[in-house]
């Protein structure tokens, strides 16, 4: 089953991202947690976020949401939902919004569920919110999106508590709750990361199939480079806060010009190559935002670096819609040795 | 060896999760139900209950009736708690404290859960300097000895709450108002309620700050909750459970403190009846008389075991994860 370009995606813009900058002030300093970050997510288009753990991912989905901890801040740029700039609402305004439309996953559904509340009453919550439901219609609605999510013997689950569910289960009630109220963003922060392989599996195709019947936007943010190759229309390459390399999922994943991004695919399983060599890894750790090297942020670790490196690279058009911030990229592009 | 056969699962076996519509309330029942200690703590407690409210109906005597042919007597069929030093029937005596002891127990730990929720909720919701003067003040009254402290503000509100009776009898005319015993109530709850609430103020501010960190409140700001209705509708019930739970082995304490006071004479006084006050005066005969000190203590012991009891197994049926097992 392949995904890779989904031709359901349309030309409405439900996500617009323009030069987002968010800080973070610390005992330390400064935290330059996201760094003039652009990106735009369509309606029934999934975009991947990649990077490695404290790239600042997971920062841009708190920053759409507005959901920032109070050291955290939106110091520039537009975040267009719908065509209207939400960076500056507040936070009456985003309680409208948040849940209604714009949604999120998380990645550990146990956790994001209340203990002691059960399932029905959890699910209902959103339209409790956003809908003015009331109690029995709620109820019945809650019933038709387990149905919609695959959850079986949806009516005795309304009734069970979250611990009384399997992850992958309460996956799908977390992912239920999400879509209650059709929105038309959908992020999804390391959606699988905490489930087994083949629940993973499950899970990525309920988020293919609710993408196709909502026609909802998803940012899928997750450091499995796999999961990327096989769902995601586009994927945004980041690293220490900024956008690294982007483009169409095929064109950025065989035709790479950013060592950051070959890195990645290094690193990552390939069942059809050569199983005695050793994996990969990139070597060192990201820089810590507070403390980020001049000019290019990768060029501590990088194997390619120059004096050039000292200089920060702008992101230029490789191929149509790609991006990629490196200085070498024209010699990347010989030396590239996976197909 | 026999191979045993695999039943399939039929429906009738999932029942118990069909039955609808499941409650955290019905759950916690059902739950309860299965602890034997919790349903003897219950069964006494009833009881207790009980004879609290008709104690004045089922004294087989006036508890303040004095008998001058039958001092110092042993229990016996008439007397079933014997009697004391001036002929009162102890088993009618005690009836009426434990009636004393349950309204103290009651309307102190129910000003102890309103303010202690109120106050701790408070310190953590709105945290900076508000938590720390709370905090300053739950450890100022946490860190002195519980007696010590109860008797100074025993002494300390008197006064206050004196004159405030006497202007509720200026302003209404009840004869109520002017009734020692009255006062004597107003300054054991006043006294119990100070010393107690501070420890669950603290759970309460505890319990919700860590609620507050875990990702399902995160979760639910996700979905458009405002503070308001993660507040009430997540906050409060998670910090319901082991309130209640503080609360019920709460009243045994309440009970034991009160008694505490009357046995030193700074609680409820004569005429009005309570169990520390019987052992108090049981003392002053107890080589003579032991029943005079022993009944009392055991019904004290016995009741508040009971509210214990009954603690204890609403702290294993109130938490859904504690109830897998």
């Amino acid at each position: 089953m392949t995904h890779s370009i989904h031709a359901s995606a349309s030309d409405e813009t439900v996500l617009a991202i323009q030069g987002l900058k968010t800080q973070f002030s610390t005992q330390d300093g400064t935290v330059y947690a996201v760094d003039d970050l652009s990106f735009n997510v369509k309606a029934g288009e999934i975009v991947g976020l990649v990077g490695e753990s404290g790239c600042g991912k997971s920062t841009v989905a708190m920053s759409i949401m507005r959901l920032l901890p109070s050291q955290g801040q939106i110091v520039s740029g537009k975040i267009m939902v719908n065509g209207r700039d939400i960076a500056p609402a507040s936070e009456k305004q985003m309680q409208g919004i948040r849940g209604n439309e714009i949604a999120m996953i998380f990645q550990d559904a146990l956790s994001t569920l209340n203990p002691t509340m059960k399932i029905g009453k959890q699910l209902t919550q959103p339209l409790h919110i956003h809908k003015k439901m009331r109690q029995n219609e709620a109820r019945e609605y809650a019933r038709d999106l387990l149905d919609r999510v695959g959850i079986p013997d949806a009516k005795t689950r309304l009734d069970m508590y979250p611990h009384e569910l399997s992850g992958g289960m309460r996956q799908r009630v977390m992912i239920a709750m999400a879509l209650s109220c059709d929105p038309q963003l959908l992020i999804a922060d390391e959606p699988t990361t905490a489930l087994d392989v083949t629940i993973q599996r499950q899970i990525m195709n309920l988020i293919l199939r609710l993408r196709d019947e909502t026609g909802a936007g998803i940012i899928l943010i997750t450091h499995d480079v796999g999961v990327v190759a096989e769902v995601c229309d586009r994927v945004v390459v980041m690293y220490a806060g900024k956008e690294v390399e982007g483009g169409p999922t095929k064109e950025l994943f065989l035709n790479s010009h950013h060592p950051y991004t070959l890195g990645l695919l290094d690193s990552s399983l390939d069942l059809t190559g050569d199983r005695n060599a050793p994996l990969r890894a990139i070597p060192g750790l990201p820089p810590s935002l507070n403390h980020l090297p001049q000019g290019c942020r990768f060029a501590p670790r990088c194997s390619y670096r120059t004096d050039k490196c000292n200089e920060m690279p702008l992101l230029e058009v490789v191929a149509g819609d790609h991006v990629t911030a490196c200085w070498h990229k024209d010699a990347l592009k010989k030396t590239q040795t996976k197909p | 060896m026999t191979q045993q056969t695999i039943t399939p699962i039929t429906t009738e076996e999932f029942d118990f999760m069909s039955e609808t519509p499941r409650s955290l309330w019905g759950d916690a029942a059902r739950e309860f139900r299965r602890s034997r200690t919790g349903m003897l703590g219950l069964f006494i407690v009833i009881l207790v209950l009980f004879i609290a409210i008709t104690a004045q109906w089922i004294a087989p005597y006036d508890y303040a009736a004095q008998d001058w042919l039958a001092l110092r007597q042993p229990p016996s069929v008439e007397h079933p708690m014997g009697t004391d030093a001036v002929g009162r029937d102890l088993f009618s005596r005690v009836l009426v404290s434990i009636q004393t002891a349950i309204l103290v127990g009651i309307i102190v730990s129910v000003i102890v859960g309103i303010v202690g929720t109120l106050v701790g909720a408070t310190a953590a919701l709105v945290g900076g300097i508000v938590d720390t003067v709370i905090i300053w003040v739950m450890d100022a009254i946490l860190n002195f000895p519980t007696l010590w402290l109860a008797a100074f503000v025993s002494v300390v509100a008197r006064p206050p709450i004196s004159q405030l009776t006497r202007s509720l009898y200026e302003s209404t005319g009840w004869e109520i108002w002017q009734n020692t015993i009255v006062l004597d109530y107003g300054v054991v709850f006043t006294v119990l309620a100070f010393v107690s609430w501070a420890p669950l103020g603290r759970l309460v501010r505890g319990q919700v700050l860590s609620l507050r960190e875990k990702e399902f409140i995160e979760a639910q700001m996700a979905i458009g909750a405002s503070r308001w209705w993660i507040t009430t509708r997540h906050l409060i019930p998670n910090v319901m459970g082991p309130m209640i739970v503080q609360l019920s082995i709460g009243i045994g304490g309440v009970m034991l403190a009160e008694s505490a006071l009357s046995f030193l004479g700074i609680g409820i006084q004569p005429p009005g009846a309570s169990l520390g006050n019987l052992i108090a005066i049981g003392m002053e005969s107890w080589r003579s008389d032991p029943h005079l000190v022993a009944m009392p203590g055991m019904v004290l012991a016995f009741i508040i075991l009971s509210f214990v009891f009954v603690g204890d197994a609403l702290n294993d049926a109130l938490n859904p994860r504690i109830r897998e097992r």
